[in-house]
Formats: C-alpha cells, sequence, structure tokens
C-alpha cells in the first residue's frame, strides 16, 4: 500500500545544548536534598539570565514576549519549551559541612548535601518566539555557559557547566538605552581566577577553595563605616538579602591548571535604598573588588601556585561589542 | 463508617500504615484556623510524610509515597486483544508505554486538602492518574503541531477556542474522525462522535515539589509553594482505541490506517519534546518512549508470526426467492393464475374511487358558493380531498407495477404474502472469522516507527 499521511508531518523547531557540569549542579528540592534536578530551578535561572541581557538592550516586554504572562488580557504560555534530559548526570555526595582555620578565626557555615555532576542536556523548542527574541535567548545561554552558573547554591560553589557545542548566534547589532529600576546585565561583572597549577584531589577542597576565595571577598568590605551593609547586600545575609556575588568551587582546565569564576550583577535586585547606593558607588565598588582579586591569598593547596586575574566588567561606550565578547562573538 | 464520617470523627486514631499519608493529609487541614495554622501543618506533614529521614536541619530526600493499584479491572490498558472481539472491521487499538522522567504535575480541585495543589486523585481509590481528557487534549495540540492548516486558524488568538477548533477540524478530515466535533446546535455542522477512544494512565507513586521563586526586591524566596505530583521513574500505559463505525463512509483500511498513522506521529514526535501535564513548558512530565502495541482488526500486511484471533460477525444475507409484496392477492386474478388486467384493474380502481369523487364534487359545490373565510376553509378541505385521490391512484397503480413485475420476475402464486409493504428478506446468518492481529515496536523510536508502519511506509 502506497500513503503519503505523513509526508506533511512537522517536526520540532528544537535546539539541543550538550552541556558537561565542571562543579556540581544543585536544584534544592522539597527537603533541600539535591537528589533530582528539578526543571523549574533551571528555566528559572535561564530565564532569569536572559531577562538581564533584555534590560541591557533596553527591552521591557522580552519577559512577558517569551516566558508568557497569565494576568493581562495577552496572556499566553512560554514561547519556548524547555527539557532536561539528566541520564548522564551521576549523584555526588557533598561535604556536610566545610570549615577551616585561618589565624584565631574558625571559618564556618556551609553546609551541602547531595549534587549532580556529568553530562546532561538542554533542549529548547520554538513555541512562536520570534527570530530576534530566539536570538537574544541564545546569546544569553551562550554568556551564562562561559562565564556565569546554573542552577541553586552557585554563590558557594555550584552550578559551573560547559559545552563544546555552543549554540551559533549572529551578533547583536543595536540596543536602546538599558532599563533602569532593575537588574541588568549592562551592571554585570565576570571575573576568573586561573591557578597555574593542578586543581585539587578532592572535592571537597575545591569548595573550599572557592570558599575561601569568598570569604576574603566579604572580608574585604569589613574597612569602612557603610561596609556592614553593602557586604550584607553583596554577599547575602539570611532573611534579607540574596547574594549579588557568586564564587565558584575551583575545577580543572587541564592537568597542569584550574580555574574558579567570580560574578555578579550589581545591584542585583530591583528598585530599593541599597539599589540606589549600589548604583551611585557601583564604580567603586567594581574597583574594590578588582583591586582585592589582585592580592587574593595564595590557594591553601597550592601555596606557590600563581595566579592570573581576568576580568570583564562594562567599562566601554559600546555595549554592544561587550555583550557579543561575552558571547564569543566576533562581530 | 464511610470515608468521610472518618475524616469528622473528632477521637479518630489512625495507626500510620504505608498508605495512611493520603487520610492524614486530609485530616490536617482540619485542625487548621489561620494561615499561620496551615504554614505549620504543611511543614509537619512534610517531615512527617514527605522528606525520607529528615535530618536535624529538616533535610531530606523527597520520598516516593505509595498509593493504592487502581483495581485490575479498572485499569482498561491491562486488558489484551480481547477488546477488539466485538468491533467493527479495521477497528485498532494502540497500546503505548513511556517512562516519566521528571515529575507528572495534574491539579485536582479538592477544596479540602492540606496542600493548594494537589495531584490528581481517583475520588474513590485515591489513585493518582492522568485523565483521558487531558490526554486527548495533549494529543489534540501535538496533532495541530503536527499537521497544522495552511490558515493557521489554530493559532489564531482572535477567534474564540470553539470557532478555531471548529474551523481546524473541519478543514482537516482526519482530524475530525479522529477527535470529532462538538456543536451546541448553534452551527450548520451537525455534531460527530471522534474515532478515538482515550483511557486514563494510572500511576502508583507520589512526591512533593517545591517552587520558591525570588522576590525582586531581595533576591530570596520566602514563599514557598508546595505542589503534590506524581513522582518520576514510574511507567505509563496508555491504551486508545480507534472505533471504526460500520456502514458509512471513509470507513476502509486505508483511512483507518491514515488516521491512525497521523494521530501516533503527532504523539511520538511532540510529547517527548513538550512532555505531558501542567508546567511542561517547563520541563515537568517529561517521558521517555518505551514501547508500542498495535492490535488491529483483518490488517493487511500483518505477518504470519502475529497471533490471530477470531471475531464474530453477523451478516445478513439475502434468501435467493423474495416474497411478494402483502397485497400482491388484490391484483392478482385466481382464475388465470395472472395479474389483473388493465381493464379489470381500471374498473376496481374507479370503484374505489367513487366515494371520494362524489366528497370531492360536494365541496366542490360548496366551494363555489362560499364566501370569505368559509370559502377559504373549503378551499383547504377540496384541497385536501383531491390529493388524497390524487395519493390513492398513484398507490393504486404502483402496487399494481409491482405485482406485474414480480409476476414477470418470479412468475409463481403465493399463498402468505409478508405484512410489509416493501419486498421482505429472511436474514440469514453467516459467522465470520475476523482476525485480530498485533504488532510491537520496542525503544525510544518505537511510536514514531509503528506510525510509519502503520502508513505503509515501512514494510
Amino acid at each position: 500500500m502506497k500513503m503519503t499521511a505523513l509526508q506533511q508531518l512537522t517536526q520540532p523547531n528544537s535546539l539541543t545544548l550538550p552541556l558537561k557540569t565542571l562543579t556540581p549542579i544543585y536544584t534544592g528540592g522539597i527537603g533541600q536534598y539535591g537528589e533530582q534536578i528539578h526543571p523549574s530551578g533551571i528555566l528559572g535561572n535561564i530565564r532569569h539570565f536572559s531577562c538581564l541581557l533584555a534590560a541591557a538592550i533596553g527591552d521591557s516586554s522580552f519577559e512577558t514576549r517569551v516566558w508568557g504572562a497569565s494576568e493581562d488580557e495577552n496572556h499566553h504560555a512560554k514561547r519556548v519549551a524547555l527539557h532536561i534530559n539528566t541520564n548522564g548526570l551521576t549523584r555526588r555526595e557533598l561535604p556536610a559541612q566545610i570549615t577551616w582555620q585561618e589565624n584565631k578565626h574558625q571559618h564556618k557555615g556551609w553546609f551541602y548535601n547531595i549534587a549532580q555532576e556529568g553530562k546532561f542536556s538542554l533542549t529548547l523548542t520554538r513555541r512562536g518566539i520570534t527570530d530576534d527574541d530566539w536570538r537574544l535567548l541564545l546569546l544569553a545561554l551562550r554568556i551564562q555557559i562561559r562565564h556565569a552558573t546554573l542552577g541553586a547554591k552557585d554563590q558557594f560553589g555550584l552550578g559551573v557547566v560547559t559545552t563544546d557545542q555552543l549554540p551559533n548566534v549572529a551578533p547583536w547589532k543595536t540596543a536602546n538605552a538599558p532599563l533602569s529600576n532593575t537588574p541588568s546585565l549592562h551592571n554585570a561583572f565576570f571575573a576568573k581566577l586561573r591557578f597555574s597549577c593542578p586543581s585539587p584531589n578532592s572535592l571537597r577542597e575545591c569548595l573550599e577553595a572557592g570558599l575561601r576565595v569568598r570569604a576574603y571577598l566579604r572580608n574585604s568590605f569589613r574597612h569602612h563605616i557603610n561596609d556592614t551593609a553593602l557586604r550584607h547586600y553583596l554577599f547575602g545575609e539570611l532573611n534579607q538579602w540574596g547574594s549579588a556575588i557568586n564564587v565558584s568551587a575551583v575545577y580543572p582546565l587541564n592537568d597542569d591548571s584550574c580555574e574558579l569564576r567570580i560574578w555578579g550583577v550589581l545591584p542585583h535586585t530591583t528598585c530599593n535604598t541599597m539599589y540606589n547606593q549600589v548604583i551611585a558607588a557601583r564604580a567603586t565598588l567594581l574597583t574594590r573588588l578588582q583591586t582585592a582579586l589582585k592580592s587574593v591569598p595564595s590557594p591553601h593547596w597550592n601555596e606557590h601556585c600563581k595566579i592570573n586575574v581576568v576580568w570583564k566588567s562594562n567599562n566601554t561606550t559600546n555595549l554592544v561589542t561587550w555583550i557579543n565578547k561575552l558571547a564569543g562573538i566576533s562581530q | 463508617m464511610t470515608y468521610f464520617d472518618l475524616l469528622a470523627e473528632q477521637e479518630l486514631k489512625v495507626a500510620p500504615t504505608e498508605r495512611g499519608w493520603l487520610l492524614a493529609a486530609s485530616r490536617a487541614r482540619k485542625e487548621v484556623k489561620n494561615p499561620q495554622d496551615l504554614t505549620h501543618a504543611r511543614g509537619l506533614f512534610l517531615q512527617q510524610h514527605g522528606i525520607l529521614n529528615p535530618d536535624k536541619n529538616h533535610q531530606g530526600k523527597a520520598k516516593h509515597l505509595p498509593c493504592q493499584i487502581i483495581p485490575h479491572d479498572l485499569d482498561t490498558a491491562r486488558r489484551g486483544k480481547e477488546v477488539l472481539q466485538f468491533y467493527p472491521n479495521y477497528s485498532a487499538r494502540l497500546v503505548l508505554e513511556f517512562t516519566l522522567l521528571t515529575p507528572l504535575i495534574t491539579k485536582d480541585d479538592d477544596p479540602f486538602y492540606l496542600f493548594d495543589n494537589p495531584a490528581r486523585k481517583d475520588h474513590i481509590f485515591g489513585v493518582p492518574y492522568l485523565s483521558a481528557a487531558s490526554i486527548k487534549g495533549l494529543s489534540v495540540d501535538a496533532y495541530q503541531r503536527a499537521f497544522p492548516s495552511a490558515s493557521g486558524i489554530e493559532l489564531n488568538s482572535e477567534k474564540a477556542v470553539q470557532d478555531r477548533v471548529r474551523e481546524f477540524r473541519n478543514q482537516d478530515e482526519h482530524a475530525l474522525r479522529l477527535f470529532g466535533i462538538a456543536d451546541d446546535g448553534v452551527n450548520d455542522n451537525p455534531n460527530q462522535i471522534g474515532r478515538l477512544h482515550f483511557s486514563p494512565v494510572w500511576f502508583k507513586e507520589i512526591q512533593f515539589l517545591v517552587m520558591n521563586p525570588k522576590e525582586a526586591e531581595t533576591a530570596i524566596g520566602t514563599l514557598p509553594i508546595q505542589f503534590e505530583a506524581i513522582a518520576p521513574n514510574q511507567k505509563g500505559t496508555l491504551e486508545v482505541v480507534y472505533f471504526n463505525p460500520y456502514g458509512i463512509n471513509k470507513t476502509d483500511e486505508q483511512t483507518v490506517r491514515a488516521d491512525l498513522a497521523r494521530w501516533l506521529a503527532s504523539i511520538a514526535v511532540w510529547w517527548p519534546v513538550f512532555g505531558l501535564g501542567a508546567k511542561r513548558l517547563a520541563g515537568y512530565g517529561a517521558i521517555q518512549i518505551d514501547k508500542a502495541t498495535l492490535q488491529a482488526v483483518d490488517w493487511t500486511g500483518m505477518t504470519k508470526e502475529e497471533m490471530p484471533q477470531t471475531q464474530t460477525v453477523v451478516v445478513e444475507e439475502k434468501p435467493s426467492t423474495p416474497q411478494p409484496p402483502n397485497y400482491y392477492q388484490a391484483y392478482f386474478d385466481t382464475d388465470t393464475n395472472q395479474p389483473l388486467n388493465e381493464e379489470t384493474f381500471e374498473a376496481n380502481l374507479a370503484a374505489k374511487l367513487a366515494q371520494k369523487e362524489t366528497e370531492i364534487a360536494e365541496l366542490d359545490q360548496k366551494w363555489r358558493k362560499a364566501q370569505g373565510k368559509a370559502r377559504s376553509k373549503i378551499g383547504k378541505k377540496l384541497e385536501t380531498a383531491r390529493k388524497a385521490r390524487d395519493n390513492l391512484v398513484q398507490k393504486e397503480r404502483s402496487q399494481y407495477q409491482k405485482v406485474i413485475k414480480y409476476w414477470q420476475t418470479y412468475g409463481q402464486t403465493v399463498a402468505s404474502p409478508t405484512t410489509d409493504d416493501e419486498v421482505q428478506v429472511e436474514p440469514v446468518v453467516i459467522v465470520e472469522d475476523l482476525p485480530i492481529y498485533e504488532r510491537q515496536e520496542q525503544g525510544e523510536n518505537s511510536w514514531i516507527n509503528l506510525a510509519h508502519w502503520i502508513a505503509g511506509e515501512q514494510t
């Protein structure tokens, strides 16, 4: 029987991004245990980062156009669907608590459970998203994979991923003035500490290395009168602020070198008193961070290891150039 | 004591059992008087039932909570080929198996449950399921994406949903046959029942999820929202039956196969991408396809290795010599053993018409003399009488011709004619064996492979 019933079958327009964890990935759960990857955690991350980029180019309606709206008369579902394939991930038990002694001070209070490491993939399927919005979304993904993190507890070392198949995207050409009163990528900074020595032997030490850098940076905001409120805003305070600055665990680059990532958006909240203070003092804050990084102590697992600081923040007048550079796209 | 009495009982002590969590969740809401009580009750419940061995920080793995298994007789997907035993020719049944990769959210509307987002469960047995209506809706969505209309009517948000549905299905005959169309009588097109019949998919285990969106002003989440969901890593079995109606157009095997191939291909391609249930676009309800089984009544192309089962079909067969009409004797001359000659027929007809002609003549006289409303009234009676006369003439002549035709064809006198006006047929029952074949495909591509085979694109 010769039939053509399926000749017009339309296939989904999807992009699959294979990813590999450099530090374990974690998304919480009802028991905060981390034994599953919860799609909402990953989606929320991707959504937030894409909205940072949209705010940087002055697009105020990107979030509702792409990620859906439920309240107005133009309510609609997301214009892109996310599917996570976690078949290649395995559970990794993390240290229950990380502490260390530094002179007379005992650093303590970083708690972990279980996370996931290995290979997984993200499949994004278009559902009516425009070409421009799709391009912006992929651009944001490229930046997030190359410089930032995915998932929860990324301020404490988790969630660095990599891929050798970044999505191909044409360079972004134009931008309006960035949105005010909302977190935006044009206020972000991305740094890497590159160590010219092998990474620590154990995951515990990799996590501890990142936490030590974090503690050091947090400590660098104890010298001025207004530093307490600022420190809490930048590095988080229980029941008050989420952390603006994320410091990853150390991960290997090759047999002879390793690195960790530090990134953040200053300010990372919508308009409030701290938002205005941070906006006013942003240049100074970035300088303080950059200066502190240049003097970061030798790594605890290898005192002779040299450290190279790679710093990226928006100092140029050409935001579009900076965005394309972050994404690794030549114009 | 009924289940509702149990819930209302003040002093009831429930012994902890493996499935007692469901009763505990139902009763916990009873004690809540304010939002603080509710938060406390939820937290306590999750510590006791939702988290496995919580540590001192109340942290632990999400527990997979067991539910009662649906009684065997109610789980239609477990049935075998016997389902199709009395179905018309070319009907088919698909049993599709998959594994849940991420939790499946199916929101119920129980207003007295402890959590705001309970999973949908059968209200008698408490078994979680994905409803047949949901499956139909999800497959309609997949079909519209797999076979979009040329006009894009299904995406036209300016039109009402019912109008979009009607227009889409009216432009795609396969969709119309598969899903039917429900019309409330406001349009010209009549209702049409779909040929696909869906069954729910039953599951066994529940788990709790939490979503805690960060507030924009503080970058922390302060209002965790709990969801009850069907736990991942469970097998689901979906049963769909294509009922091929008997005796109307487009019920041949080719039509059935084209319809079913398109439906199966659309879900094979789009369900793994979008998932099932609520929040599927976020990644919940993701599935991995495992297996597809097709059972079909007398389809061609099934190999000998497949196991046929016989199906009984009743067929009416016409006897070789039909009975004459019941009025046969009235037009038959028993002296000559032939139908009446025309002269005799006309004389008999005139005699029957005599009374009617007299009635018509009297009415005609009255009509000529009448005026106004009376004339109109009599005119109507006259018209009715004339019609009755004409009908009698027509009927008599028709019956006379039929008697002549029967006699010319069969040349018999008949002692006992039938009671009906038309020629009667004695049904003869013939038992016909229709085989029911089965075909299976395994693996991630099983559904699409089977769809291609049904469409005749694979051997």
